[in-house]
């Protein structure tokens, strides 16, 4: 049975080692020796344990006591008291001193018995009461969780999935946490430093690495560009941003546990500012260009339907999403641009949208009049074949436009109105005195 | 299974160092207030069983240190939160316009699957004391201006309103909770505000 495990194991996929029965014990002692040392990736610097602190043996173990808690937190509060105010060591020992206090509730709460929810390193951990029936592995020891006689804890937002054994032990940050505090993705072509610049370590676990040991052989994560063991590292495949955004390179490369679930969760948020990071990708992908240019059409056709009440209701989500004054983009969007999906919904949507618009009262009393020609066709901000002055928002068509020398007559006439006021205006304050000094004489 | 998990309520009490969130939190479980001033140290909580709509459910109430702003506590501490208090002084203007950034970032943090909608509820607090200088007018406006957030002005010296006002937030904690039962299949998507637009029409999210 345990080689029938070990060849299941998720963290031989695509790997030359097919089974071993001893392999999964040798990992998981080494991982959970090493756990609670110190990181040396950069990367996620605030999450892990600062290196000044790392010497006060603050680190509890699994199964510590009531009072061993309450001691741990008293020391950790008067180390909050020393370090500086926003320093790397006040945060991690704040967000320490946080889960300390819940681990104390829960011991109160229940003696002994499994607990119900765990909070650690930022995961919200929740009994996994009806497991799917998918075989499910553990995140951390990367087994099989058997889930008639195994119980598992799942984060309700990364998704980390573990047994009840393994959650004081999981060394790996919540994804969720990891990236809404970055708020972006990682937007160099696989940043690698080489193991040396790891110490030969795992990044996440901190279990050596060797290139001699066949079982335990480092994986590059083509996301993070960190060396990872296996069982932190399952080749998962995924499409890289970076890639996508410097070359549109949507090929799937192997990442670690970690960034795909990192990619996983944010995959739909709009993280990208193509605009920013790589202007030059619109001259290259005409459909992105397409889709951007189209961007600035639904920003109007939003401001149209938000006011109107029939119109709200073609608020799609994806409407909202692309029609937002920010211009970035979700690796989702990129994708359904990339396979073609994207124009066609953005077609449809735009047709629905307009055809609203132009027969609706509320929002064609919205429109507008061409300030040149006058004729009765009525112009919107998303026509193609209409200007708009981006000072005075009056509209012209094109043509019209283009007549009149592009330049915008009312401008031009408000501006001449303003200097007949102003002359009017200081007759009249003449006047005005004038009959004032009458009325007092 | 519901019943289990909604038996627990996180509540955050946010505000600006010295408004007395500590002794807000104190008078409402302990009962006891203290006219000396602690600062708190990190974050620290309490847990007090409260009975609404004939339901016992145990409020987690999280004290948090005033100065300690967001970036200590960080995006799992705030995440999983049912409602959250936003406390200021009557006497400290400055504790008053702070509101806004303090519930931005909390929105920003705690990122709710409604944004809109989420539970709030302001506390004006030390209202036994001469020197008013916030009138209930102006925190009641702007209480208004941010969708009809609930408003209390309490005293923790003088326990005036404080039962009252927990009341209402482990009521509205609990509404919060009931409606995202509703969204539970979807345990990943991403809230948009569009569908917030057919929900409340105030207009107050369109840009033009």
């Amino acid at each position: 049975m345990a080689a029938a495990i070990a060849n299941d194991s998720p963290k031989y996929r695509n790997s030359l080692i097919c089974c071993s029965p001893s392999v999964e014990a040798t990992s998981r002692t080494s991982t959970s020796s090493t756990s609670g040392n110190v990181s040396i990736d950069e990367g996620y610097d605030s999450n892990c344990i600062p290196k000044s602190i790392a010497n006060k043996k603050l680190k509890i173990h699994s199964s510590a006591t009531k009072e061993e808690i309450e001691k741990a937190i008293i020391q950790c509060k008067e180390l909050v008291l020393n370090t500086a105010q926003c320093s790397d060591e006040r945060k991690w020992l704040v967000r320490y001193l946080v889960e300390l206090r819940l681990r104390l509730e829960d011991i109160k709460d229940n003696n002994g018995q499994a607990r119900l929810r765990v909070s650690i390193k930022g995961h919200h951990f929740e009994q996994q009461t009806n497991p799917s029936n998918r075989k499910q592995y553990c995140d951390h020891c990367s087994g099989v969780i058997w889930s008639i006689v195994q119980g598992s804890y799942i984060c309700s937002d990364c998704g980390y999935l573990c047994h009840y054994k393994c959650v004081d032990h999981i060394c790996r940050v919540c994804a969720h946490v990891v990236m809404t505090e970055k708020g972006s993705f990682e937007m160099s072509i696989c940043p690698e430093k080489g193991l040396a610049a790891q110490d030969y370590k795992c990044a996440e676990c901190q279990t050596a690495l060797t290139f001699k040991d066949m079982w335990n052989e480092p994986r590059l994560c083509d996301y993070t560009g960190l060396y990872f063991c296996a069982t932190c590292h399952w080749n998962d495949l995924s499409a890289i941003p970076a890639r996508v955004i410097h070359n549109w390179d949507w090929e799937k490369r192997y990442v670690s546990r970690i960034a795909y679930q990192m990619l996983n969760l944010s995959w739909s948020r709009p993280y990208i500012d193509v605009e920013k990071i790589n202007p030059r990708l619109f001259n290259f992908i005409a459909e992105l260009e397409w889709v951007h240019k189209m961007r600035k059409d639904l920003e109007w056709m939003r401001r149209y339907l938000c006011a109107c009440a029939e119109g709200t209701n073609l608020l799609s989500p994806l409407f909202v999403q692309l029609g937002d004054v920010n211009k970035k983009y979700s690796m989702s969007h990129l994708q359904a641009i990339n396979d073609g999906s994207l124009e066609t919904q953005l077609t449809e949507l735009t047709e629905v949208c307009r055809s609203h618009i132009t027969s609706c009262d509320l929002c064609s009393g919205k429109g507008y009049l061409c300030e040149v020609c006058k004729n009765n066709e009525v112009l919107y901000p998303f026509d193609s074949g209409a200007l708009m002055c981006d000072k005075c928002n009056s509209m012209y068509h094109r043509g019209c436009w283009l007549r009149k020398g592009q330049k915008c007559l009312k401008c031009l006439r408000l501006e001449e109105r303003k200097k007949t006021v102003d002359e009017v205006q200081t007759e009249i304050t003449d006047t005005l005195e004038y009959d004032i000094d009458k009325f007092v004489n | 299974m519901s019943s289990r998990k909604k038996a627990l309520l996180k509540v955050i009490i946010l505000g600006d160092s010295g408004v007395g969130k500590t002794s807000l939190m104190n008078q409402f479980v302990n009962k006891k207030f203290s006219n000396q001033y602690k600062a708190t140290i990190g974050a620290d909580f309490l847990t007090k069983e409260v009975i609404v709509d004939d339901r016992i459910v145990t409020m987690q109430i999280w004290d948090t240190a005033g100065q300690e702003r967001f970036q200590s506590l960080g995006v799992a501490f705030y995440r999983g939160a049912d409602c959250c208090v936003l406390v200021f002084d009557v006497t400290a203007p400055n504790t008053f316009k702070s509101l806004e950034s303090w519930r931005d970032e909390f929105l920003i943090q705690a990122s709710p699957r409604d944004p809109d909608n989420f539970p709030f509820v302001i506390l004006g607090n030390k209202i036994d004391l001469d020197n008013r200088a916030v009138s209930a007018k102006r925190a009641q406006q702007w209480c208004q201006s941010k969708n009809d957030i609930p408003y209390f002005e309490t005293s923790a010296k003088e326990a005036v309103n404080v039962e009252l006002a927990f009341q209402t937030i482990a009521r509205n904690a609990l509404a919060q909770e009931t409606e995202a039962e509703l969204y539970n299949e979807f345990p990943d998507q991403i809230k948009l505000n569009a569908n917030d637009n057919g929900r409340n029409r105030d207009g107050d999210n369109c840009a033009c």
